[in-house]
């Protein structure tokens, strides 16, 4: 019986050891010196070959049911380290540390800007396309109405592609706007007709503040038989609204692009001084925000639609420009300059 | 066009602020980008006439003078002056101290002070353009009209409210005060009052001062108008024209020139005096320039002329360059007594291929370029000759108008239907609203107009020979939507139906890849798609044969369309590394690179390419394990947006020259490439300016992944029986893939994953890797035995021994 109490005096002072431990680290060490090969109850078991046959029996029976008795204790202590982590559960945190960074990354503010105006358009029924950078001149500017040697051809200051020497082609160039898209669509499909081109276009443009030359735009296109001047407004009222908030006032008024008549440049009320007249609107009280316009009959005609059927209207505006009016950026230059403490701030 | 509200209001009553005037000049299209005040300073009683009594020399500086100048009957008073065309009897603006005049020193305005000069004290000022900040004149001092009482105020004279205004290409009638105040009549319900044109003419100087004019081409010339006026005294103009130029930003030059671009200004129309006894034979040909020609221009600059360039010739030379700039020899001098006046109308191609081809763009080839109307030649010639009696003496005698060859004006006019205003505007205008806009702008109608409550209405309109941007019924109608205003109008939903959806699947893609790149922790750049050539060279594998190049690049660093995104990302890398040396850098960029196809549009492929940089993760507390960043981790996170598109990839040791052998990998679906992933070579990074040698990237050709995608994901049945795990050791020889050991595992059916868990080389030179494998199996159908696991595992080592020389550890 003498060996049997040694093993219980054994196992209670582990399980007392065992009850002490807050750490994984000395839980293990726990179960190495009395679970483990060289451990505590091996000892005592391997010791029992040498009692006396009467003794074995039940020192064997006291081995084995403490040795159970101690696994299950340290099958519980191991739960609630787990469940307590690393720190002990009364210790309070300072929880003004920073988390544990994650490693999601960000996308561009132009991309985030793209997507945002690009969901409004699609939630009314249009469709996103692309097209090419690098456009035939006739697509940028003859199917659009302005001619070649038209002064309005001023209104696009362009990058135009070196002439390869053996070929006698077309003239090339970095198209100056996502218009040329409206020509390739009506070309490639029928009405109705309901899309928006977001991409780059590059400009001849000394960069500055406000200018760059290069730049994303999202043109627009509606075309159907019974399409007018005032789904246009009603159109584009509602992504001024969406985009800029419903406080905004929104004003159309005339302006010229070859490509549409009658020709619009819609606005809002200036969101700093509310129409009252600052730096940001030039004092005028409103900001342009994009021009648009009922697609010109001769657009059209180029295109083999019959302008007396079809009736349609289209927009382009800049990405950059409504980015920097919504998140009060001061240089377009910024865009581009991938400054990540720039970047990382969207 | 600077547009000042005095000179507008001559031919229309403003009854509206400025502010309110640009506001409604805004909503109906001639935007107003500025109101700016002219001559601010003029209003105050500081600033007056005064005249010059007599002119004494100062006693201590030969070249200053103390002339006396009287400002009131009972006032008079003594200043220091250097200017040299003061004469006595001149009327002058004065300056009292307290006055703000522009100080051409400090570049501002500031208070005049009195002050001493050369030991006489000087209390005020005679004036120069520049000082009163009117214009640049500042070596004379501005001399005004004789009539003028001293101590007048000049508030009236001077001082003005300019809107600026931006006037589309489409109207350039428009870049006139006339038709702008056409344009204020029309939306303020006022009368437009003409310019007055009557002028006394001589049949004598058709005799004295014969004139023959010859164009050689309608094309190129389809109207030109001439006068003869002699007896003319060139000099100084008087105050109100100098006044009106001063306002417009245009110098003073003489009284002829100056009504010359008064006159522009006012009707749109360029025009150019000649002195006529320069003209050699008084014979004006309008024709294209000979080669090798030249001319002088009034910019004393010689140009030489090619027969793409029409020109105004006398019987022998060039005179000038046609509704462009004249020449200097044949201009308005002090001693010109007789001038052929020119107002014509040139081919505007004609005119804007040569501007832009010299360069040089003008007030009058800025107008000619948009085509104003034939008309306008001989109601703005009579104009000038008007104002030229009107500041002339009374011997100045004008001959008949010589009007070459004639003027052959049709009349234009368009069908208006009320059924098309109400499909394009989608709201029905009564033919009485409508036909009231248009009258109000100068259009005719017929009939007249009929009070109609339908849309069921037509008229004929005749076009104003001002406005020959009015082409087809749709301009028309713009002209009546813009006057009654475009916010009056309903706003509607697209009514039709929805378009048939077609999937965009590229884009879809594209955005996946997008989307995947920000989620494995990469910030999205943009950068230019135009690179400087060699830099390009340097890492790009396309023959630089096969760039597309810019014909007229803004300067050399934009010379050439990218070939690849590697120059962008590691410009973005090379200027974001002096203020994030701690932490990684992680970019990606998604966009299109552009090769020469002849004859066609270039290839414009989507490629994407993500960049790491530096060490695992940022500095902070929670960092313990920080190391540097290494193929691996560029491998993962490309192995993440793979996964995404659902494409099953392989890799292949890379011989590109830009990454660094034995750390990159070409990246192939089948045996086509589709990009190369690894570390980035030394002297790549150096060209770069790149210190962080760690660094990666991964390169991707989206066309060929759009292609090749199979986006299409069917669930499977997953096995819900117990798994049991077997970690497994292979000794197998350094150049063995991985890969190779796994599918020979995975060949097994109950081995569901294998999933390389340790690492490391041994042998004298690394010939030898020990790998461990924890291997996955389960059975679909049943619980697996121990016996089973153990059988199936030696089946693994047994195929791994017969295809590979391997060995075992921990049997």
């Amino acid at each position: 019986m003498k060996a049997t109490n040694e093993t219980e005096k054994i196992i209670s002072e582990q399980l007392s050891a065992l009850n002490k431990i807050g750490t994984a680290e000395n839980l293990e060490e726990w179960r190495v010196n009395t679970l483990g090969r060289q451990g505590v109850i091996t000892s005592i078991l391997k010791s029992i070959s040498s009692l006396p046959a009467e003794e074995r029996k039940a020192a064997g029976s006291a081995a084995n049911q403490g040795k159970i008795r101690l696994q299950d204790a340290f099958g519980i202590k191991q739960k609630q380290l787990l469940a307590n982590d690393s720190s002990n559960s009364n210790d309070s945190l300072d929880i003004s540390l920073p988390g544990r960074p994650t490693t999601g990354g960000k996308l561009h503010i132009i991309t985030q800007t793209i997507r945002e105006i690009s969901s409004v358009f699609v939630s009314l029924g249009f469709q996103i396309e692309e097209g090419p950078e690098v456009e035939w001149g006739k697509y940028n500017f003859d199917m659009l109405n302005i001619p070649q040697d038209h002064p309005a051809r001023d209104m696009w200051d362009t990058l135009w592609v070196e002439k390869d020497e053996h070929t006698n082609s077309e003239p090339l160039l970095l198209r100056t706007h996502t218009s040329p898209m409206q020509a390739r669509i009506m070309e490639a499909s029928s009405p109705p007709i309901r899309v928006i081109i977001p991409g780059k276009c590059y400009r001849y443009e000394a960069t500055d503040a406000t200018h760059e030359w290069q730049l994303t735009q999202i043109e627009g296109l509606a075309v159907d038989a019974d399409i007018s001047f005032a789904d246009l407004k009603g159109t584009l009222y509602e992504f001024a609204k969406r985009i800029f908030g419903r406080d905004r006032q929104v004003r159309f008024r005339c302006d010229y692009f070859p490509f549409v008549e009658p020709g619009v440049d819609m606005s809002i009320d200036c969101f700093k001084c509310s129409g009252k007249g600052c730096s940001i609107c030039s004092h005028t009280g409103w900001i342009e925000i994009l021009g648009a316009g009922m697609v010109h009959p001769n657009v059209f005609k180029g295109v083999n639609y019959d302008p007396d059927k079809y009736k349609g209207f289209a927009f382009g505006m800049g990405v950059e420009r409504i980015a920097m009016l919504k998140y009060e950026i001061d240089d377009i230059r910024n865009f581009y300059a991938n400054d990540l403490r720039f970047l990382s701030q969207f | 066009m600077l547009t000042p509200l005095s000179w507008l209001q001559k031919y229309v009553d403003i009854t509206v602020s400025p502010e309110n005037l640009a506001h409604l000049l805004t909503m109906v299209g001639l935007e107003v980008e500025s109101i700016d005040r002219f001559g601010e300073n003029f209003n105050s009683d500081q600033i007056v006439v005064g005249e010059i009594l007599e002119i004494n020399q100062h006693p201590n500086a030969d070249r200053l003078l103390l002339p006396k100048i009287r400002l009131s009957p009972s006032e008079t008073v003594d200043v220091v002056c250097g200017a040299t065309n003061l004469s006595p009897g001149i009327k002058i603006v004065f300056a009292k101290p307290g006055a703000t005049l522009f100080n051409q020193k400090s570049g501002k305005f500031q208070k005049l002070k009195a002050s001493v000069i050369r030991g006489i004290s000087s209390p005020g000022m005679i004036c120069s353009e520049l000082e009163l900040g009117i214009g640049l004149g500042h070596e004379n001092i501005l001399i005004l009209d004789k009539n003028l009482e001293p101590g007048s105020s000049l508030q009236g004279i001077f001082s003005d409210t300019i809107l600026d205004l931006s006037i589309t290409p489409n109207r350039p009638d428009c870049l006139s005060i006339i038709g702008v105040a056409r344009e204020v009549a029309a939306i303020t319900n006022k009368k437009l009052s003409d310019p007055e044109i009557s002028y006394k003419e001589n049949s004598a100087v058709s005799k004295s001062s014969p004139v023959e004019i010859h164009i050689e081409s309608l094309d190129l010339c389809k109207r030109y108008c001439g006068a003869v006026v002699e007896n003319v005294t060139v000099g100084p103009s008087p105050t109100w024209l100098k006044s009106a130029l001063a306002k417009m930003g245009h110098r003073s030059i003489n009284n002829i020139v100056d009504v010359t671009n008064y006159v522009m200004y006012e009707t749109g129309q360029p025009l150019h005096a000649f002195d006529l006894n320069k003209i050699q034979d008084s014979k004006i040909e309008v024709r294209p320039a000979k080669n090798k020609e030249t001319l002088l221009t009034l910019d004393n600059e010689s140009i030489e002329l090619n027969p793409s360039m029409l020109v105004i010739a006398d019987s022998k030379n060039p005179v000038a360059l046609a509704g462009i700039i004249g020449g200097l020899n044949s201009s308005v001098t002090q001693n010109t007594t007789r001038i052929l006046l020119e107002s014509a109308n040139f081919n505007p191609t004609s005119i804007r291929k040569t501007a832009s081809g010299l360069k040089l763009r003008t007030d009058a080839s800025y107008r000619f370029e948009r085509n104003p109307n034939e008309a306008l030649a001989s109601k703005a010639l009579k104009r000038a000759i008007h104002l030229i009696q009107k500041i002339s003496n009374q011997n100045v005698s004008c001959g008949k108008i010589i009007d070459a060859p004639g003027a052959q004006l049709a009349s234009m006019s368009l069908q208006i239907d009320g059924s098309e205003i109400e499909k394009l505007l989608g709201v029905k205008v009564s033919q009485e609203e409508a036909l009231s806009v248009l009258h109000k702008l100068g259009f005719q109608s017929n009939p007249k107009s009929q009070p109609s409550f339908s849309n069921d209405w037509t008229a004929k309109i005749s076009i104003p020979n001002w406005r020959s941007d009015i082409k087809i019924q749709e301009d028309l109608i713009e002209e009546i939507a813009r006057i009654l205003g475009y916010d009056q109008f309903p706003t509607s939903n697209i009514s039709g139906s929805i378009p048939e959806y077609i999937p965009n699947i590229p884009l879809h893609l594209r955005e996946q890849v997008r989307d995947a790149c920000v989620e494995f922790g990469m910030q999205e750049v943009i950068t230019y798609s135009l690179k400087n050539e060699s830099l390009l060279s340097s890492v790009s594998s396309e023959d630089s044969q096969n760039f597309v190049n810019i014909a007229n690049p803004l300067n050399s660093e934009t010379k050439t369309l990218r070939t690849n995104l590697m120059v962008g990302i590691l410009e973005t890398l090379s200027s974001n590394q002096n203020f994030l040396k701690e932490g990684p850098v992680k970019i990606f960029e998604i966009g299109r690179t552009f090769i020469n196809k002849p004859g066609s549009l270039p290839i414009q492929n989507e490629v994407a390419v993500g960049l790491i940089s530096g060490n695992s993760s940022s500095e902070g507390w929670t960092n313990t394990k920080n190391r540097k960043l290494d193929f691996y981790d560029i491998k993962g996170i490309l192995e993440g947006v793979l996964s995404k598109l659902k494409l099953e990839v392989k890799y292949i040791p890379s011989e590109d020259s830009l990454l660094i052998q034995g750390q990159s990998a070409d990246i192939l679906i089948e045996e086509t490439k589709i990009g190369k992933v690894g570390k980035i070579s030394g002297h790549i990074l150096s060209s770069f300016e790149i210190n962080e040698t760690n660094t990666l990237l991964f390169e991707l050709d989206l066309n060929t992944i759009y292609s090749r995608s199979q986006n299409k994901i069917a669930f499977k049945p997953f096995a819900t029986f117990p798994t049991s795990e077997r970690d497994l050791t292979v000794l197998a020889g350094a150049d063995i893939p991985s890969e190779k050991i796994e599918s020979i595992i995975l060949a097994s059916k109950l081995a569901t994953k294998c999933i390389p868990i340790d690492i490391y080389k041994q042998g004298s030179d690394n010939q030898k890797k020990s790998i461990t494998y924890k291997i996955v199996f389960q059975s679909t159908s049943k619980t697996l035995t121990a016996n089973e696991v153990s059988n199936e595992i030696k089946t693994i080592l047994l195929n791994l021994k017969k295809t590979l020389d391997v060995d075992f550890r921990d049997k």
